[in-house]
């Protein structure tokens, strides 16, 4: 059985995104990673993804609520899709109190707590700040 | 309930095929266990990829920009 690895949001909106500087470097390395492993997002990933892709601060041409669904439909066609269950949040109460995490930073756990839920331990990002932080500690 | 692990092949045809020497004939429960495999091909994975475009992306996308409080 493959190893699996997470793709969080801004992997989606990039690879959707064909006018990002960022969307070819992250097509081939999600080819390179197709071979290797299998791909997971989660519910928080999709709803991020349509927050920024309607979001008219973050993109000069958002997309439609229409539009934005039929995608969420789509990445859950594509890749496996983590549910948030009871362990998840209580995965998401050790971090917090683990690594004093507080405010915005606690959807960073909540990535983490649903990782370590479904036992994935890779995760593909271009920045990842909020992680990293938990993960030095 | 007798449980008995066992290993068998589903032919062409969706039958499986499992020739079961020491137990006596009559009703058995059967209980599929398969592993999970990737759910699509990277050719089918490819063309599912949403395409748009949607100009500049503002900002690094960090969940501090996407959670940002509108107004």
């Amino acid at each position: 059985m493959p190893d699996k690895i997470f793709f969080d949001t801004n992997i989606l909106v990039y690879l959707s995104s064909q006018e990002s500087p960022f969307h070819l470097r992250v097509l081939e390395k999600v080819k390179e990673l197709f071979d290797k492993y299998e791909i997971w997002i989660s519910r928080q990933v999709l709803r991020e993804y349509a927050v920024v892709m309607t979001n008219s601060s973050l993109l000069q041409k958002p997309l439609s609520s229409d539009e934005v669904e039929k995608d969420m439909e789509k990445w859950g066609s594509i890749f496996r899709v983590a549910d948030e269950i009871e362990e998840t949040t209580i995965n998401l109460r050790e971090l917090i109190v683990l690594f004093d995490v507080k405010d915005k930073n606690i959807h960073d756990a909540n990535i983490r707590a649903t990782m370590k839920t479904y036992n994935i331990e890779r995760l593909f990002n271009i920045k990842l700040k909020g992680l990293q932080k938990i993960q030095r500690n | 309930m007798i449980a008995k692990k066992l290993k068998a092949k589903i032919d062409k045809k969706r039958n499986l095929v499992l020739h079961l020497s020491d137990i006596t004939p009559g009703e058995v429960e059967v209980i599929i266990l398969q592993e999970e495999r990737s759910i699509t091909s990277y050719k089918n994975l490819l063309s599912k990829i949403p395409k748009h475009k949607v100009g500049k992306i503002q900002g690094t996308l960090s969940r501090k920009e996407i959670y940002l409080d509108a107004g």
